[in-house]
């Protein structure tokens, strides 16, 4: 046989098929780049973007990558940016943790907007949800080390405490309930699972009531799991940290979607960038966005998380329009969208929720902004610990003294 | 522009090479198509530095074409001088003058930041080299289209493989267009872009993360023996596989335009001296060095043996410079000086056994990365702390464990392909070209060559890949 023949036929075949992939992403490229060029917009990068973003076969081309990575038994992803616990719950890796020396100040913006609004009679309270990595409650192989802020979470909270500002660390509640605690999480994502989030609301409640002898839920109806029902959605789950990985390396995961049993009516009016949008009716016309869990859309897409309150908008309010005189307490949450289906099952405790995304830079919907012009019975901050940094706490910076 | 990079694969490439072959008719259209295509790469990336790209070469052809006309050989080795002055002045202040700078500390007084355009090191060599042949009547004098291809033919603008003029020369006229070249060259390329994608930037992203360790200091991240010489193991592949890919994509594209362009390697940690390493290393610029400053200078054949002793330092003090004027680079180049000429004058070596000999190669050549790759002397003296123990660092490592764990094919496959034995599998089956085994390979050859491709874009597509270390001089 000729000892060409396999030049001959694996560089056809390689050159055959780059081609016709070459053709196909062009193709797919010039309606985007007429679009570009009509706006005056097209540029070098530009052109990178475009064929970047609109490749044939993306998704076919992660799997395969998820597939070369499963076959090799790899256990992180992207240059430890992702990894693989032995339970096969992902989490961000991290070979070291860098002291972060603003946490003080951190603290300290938050005691100075309690302070601030003290004299409205406002309540303010730091609510630091559970991360999903925990040394005591993860195990990795030997060597894989992954990202743990516990220590800067425990730092924070004692410089709130020491402030005199309230907080609620929800990991001990976590650690200490009968679901294991990872269970808690999406494999494939960061995310907390609706469940607990669900529960998360209740301890949030709770502690309203024990710190400040308030009853956001007098009744027991909105933290009571019987009150909704939950429509389970298979295989619909693909976190941000699944879709980095891929469907192989890490498989899509059931999705339960909380729906109130009892009827309420909201108003809900959303601000993200130049974008406002209004909703009105029950919970889940006016706070669900039902789009995203359409069976006929790629897991790839979007996180089907953010079906509560669109994930994150720069600012929302939701005006619960059921509400009575006795359920009529003010809300300002700032937090990040890991809290957004806590907002949500918010909603019918409270008259008024605004919420506005932590990593907000804006005027329009800063903090300061919102406390001047409304009042507020509570003010809830929540930072995932991953966010712990200056961009989170962008409030009370005045007096800075780092 | 990266070979690595979709707008390489997928748009400049496709486009230059169906182009090409439209003018098949005519091969000073192609020529010209060639030039064009080489400045619109290198503009895709320097689009302001292409200008000094062209007035380079105009300013060689200008100067080669005096060279040429000029009577007298001191008027020719003016003009020389001339040119190598404009280069070699160009290369100095563009990519060396903010370093030296910093090195002397001026930048207390004020911060020098200039430009370093990519490939500068490169193209340079090869306006020099072209200026010497034409003086010394070994090539002659060619135009601007052909002494700009020369200089930028784009599958070798970036980082070589270096070659002389008249070696280009002769193809610019005669080359001979075959789809066997097309094809042969394409999987050449193939097989460079998953050197580059699958292998060198797994070692890399091992080696970044334990010289980065390095610097941070043991309180944060403790880097014990055993990986510390992970890293330095990791490192040595990276830099073999990032720059011999670089180089088969450099030789395939050659081969897919018709074009031979010369080997950069040749397994060169099969090598079982210092001296045999550098034959095998980045063949083309051992050679450039050899022909255009070791041989001028004398080479070993002086009246006595210091003046050879300075042929040698000034070489390996010139091809440490000529990476950068980093002290790590200096001392780079004047330890590889030390063993060279250890070697030549002693020929310790082979008095040793031959694993023997192949240890001390290995260690030498590693020890020597280690240099090449610090961020500073200090970065390099505290790694060899690290890798002998000297910093209560210990010896074993979960971390290292793992990373040889999470990449235990790469560092498989990655022994193995810097050992002949793909280049033994190819000339077996050459020499049997009947027998069994080149049939199953000429079934399995271009599936393992489609899944190759397949694999290599769709890792880029996820993992999009970092420069070649070589764009970095």
């Amino acid at each position: 046989m000729d000892y060409l023949l396999k030049k001959r036929l694996g560089g056809g075949l390689c050159l055959l098929a780059l081609l016709i992939f070459a053709v196909l992403s062009v193709i797919r490229m010039i309606p985007e780049l007429r679009e570009e060029a009509s706006e005056g917009e097209l540029t070098r990068a530009s052109v990178v973007q475009v064929l970047n973003e609109e490749l044939p076969g993306e998704e076919a081309l992660t799997e395969i990558w998820s597939f070369a990575l499963t076959a090799l038994g790899k256990r992180e992803v992207a240059d430890f940016s992702v990894i693989r616990d032995e339970d096969g719950y992902l989490h961000y890796g991290s070979f070291y943790r860098e002291r972060n020396p603003r946490l003080f100040e951190y603290a300290s913006r938050v005691a100075r907007l309690a302070e601030a609004v003290a004299p409205e009679g406002t309540k303010v309270l730091y609510v630091s949800p559970p991360p999903k990595y925990l040394r005591q409650a993860v195990q990795l192989a030997p060597g894989m080390q992954a990202s743990d802020l516990v220590t800067s979470v425990q730092e924070l909270l004692y410089y709130l405490f020491r402030m005199g500002v309230a907080s609620l660390d929800m990991t001990d509640e976590f650690l200490r309930s009968d679901t294991p605690y990872l269970r808690n999480f999406y494999r494939t994502d960061r995310n907390w699972t609706v469940d607990a989030a669900f529960r998360a609301t209740g301890l949030l409640v709770e502690k309203i009531r024990e710190t400040w002898g308030e009853e956001l839920d007098p009744e027991g109806v909105y933290t009571d799991p019987d009150s909704y029902r939950v429509k389970t959605y298979p295989e619909r789950m693909l976190g941000s940290m699944g879709r980095t990985a891929g469907m192989v390396f890490a498989p899509p995961e059931e999705f339960r979607l909380y729906l109130p049993r009892f009827e309420n009516e909201y108003l809900r009016e959303t601000a993200d960038g130049r974008e406002r949008e209004t909703f009105e009716g029950s919970f889940r016309e006016a706070l669900l966005d039902m789009d995203i869990l359409d069976e006929d859309r790629s897991v790839y897409s979007r996180t089907v998380y953010h079906v509560y309150l669109d994930g994150y908008n720069d600012f929302d309010r939701i005006v619960n329009l059921s509400a009575g005189e006795e359920q009529g307490r003010r809300m300002l949450v700032v937090c990040d969208s890991y809290f957004s289906p806590v907002v949500a099952f918010l909603a019918p405790m409270c008259s008024v929720i605004d919420r506005v995304y932590n990593l907000y830079d804006g005027e329009e919907f800063s903090v300061e902004a919102l406390l001047a012009e409304n009042h507020y019975d509570y003010v809830v901050i929540e930072v995932y610990p991953n966010n712990l940094d200056s961009e989170a706490f962008h409030y009370f910076e005045e007096g800075e003294n780092t | 522009m990266l070979f690595t990079s979709n707008e390489f694969l997928l748009c400049f490439l496709p486009a230059a090479l169906i182009l090409y072959y439209v003018f098949f008719f005519s091969r000073k259209l192609q020529n010209l198509l060639l030039l064009i295509a080489s400045l619109l790469f290198y503009a895709w990336g320097e689009p302001v530095w292409v200008l000094l790209l062209i007035g380079s070469i105009l300013v060689n052809a200008g100067l080669g074409a005096g060279i040429g006309r000029m009577g007298s050989p001191k008027g020719k080795r003016m003009l020389l001088g001339l040119g190598v002055l404009f280069h070699a002045g160009m290369l100095f202040v563009l990519k060396d003058l903010a370093t030296l700078w910093a090195q002397f500390g001026l930048d207390r007084y004020y911060t020098l930041t200039l430009p370093r355009p990519i490939g500068i090191s490169f193209f340079t060599l090869q306006a020099i080299s072209y200026l010497a042949d034409v003086c010394r009547g070994e090539v002659k004098p060619g135009n601007p289209l052909r002494v700009g291809l020369h200089m930028a033919f784009f599958p070798k603008l970036i980082a070589g493989p270096l070659m002389g003029y008249g070696e280009l020369d002769a193809q610019l006229t005669e080359r001979k267009l075959s789809f066997d070249r097309l094809s042969v060259g394409f999987c050449r390329f193939a097989v460079g872009l998953g050197k580059k994608v699958l292998l060198a930037e797994s070692f890399g992203a091992v080696a970044d993360h334990v010289f980065n360790w390095t610097l941070i200091g043991a309180d944060a991240m403790a880097v014990p023996a055993s990986l510390a010489w992970l890293g330095s193991l990791a490192y040595a592949l990276q830099i073999y596989f990032d720059f011999s890919g670089y180089s088969d994509m450099a030789i395939g594209l050659g081969l897919c335009f018709g074009f031979k362009l010369p080997e950069n390697f040749n397994y060169p940690y099969a090598a079982i001296s210092v001296t045999e390493f550098w034959k095998r290393w980045h063949i083309s610029l051992t050679d450039w060095f050899r022909r255009y400053v070791y041989f001028p200078l004398g080479a070993s054949r002086v009246a006595n043996r210091d003046v050879a002793v300075r042929n040698l330092i000034v070489v390996w003090l010139l091809t440490g410079a000529w990476h950068g004027v980093n002290w790590t680079f200096l001392f780079w180049g004047l330890a590889w000086f030390v063993l060279v000429f250890a070697e030549s004058f002693t020929g310790f070596q082979e008095k040793l056994p031959r694993f023997l000999r192949r240890l001390y190669t290995l260690l030498a050549v590693d020890l020597l990365w280690v240099v090449f790759r610090a961020e500073s002397l200090f970065q390099a003296g505290q790694f060899f702390r690290n890798m002998f123990g000297l910093n209560e660092n210990g010896f074993r490592s979960d971390v290292a464990l793992m990373l040889l764990r999470e990449n235990w094919l790469q560092f498989l496959l990655g022994i193995l392909l810097c050992l002949p034995v793909a280049r033994m599998l190819n000339e077996r089956m050459y020499r049997r070209a009947e027998g069994r085994l080149n049939a199953i390979a000429t079934v399995l050859y271009p599936l393992c060559m489609l899944a190759l491709l397949i694999l290599c874009v769709s890792v880029m597509t996820k993992d999009p890949c970092g420069s070649f270390i070589y764009f970095d001089f």
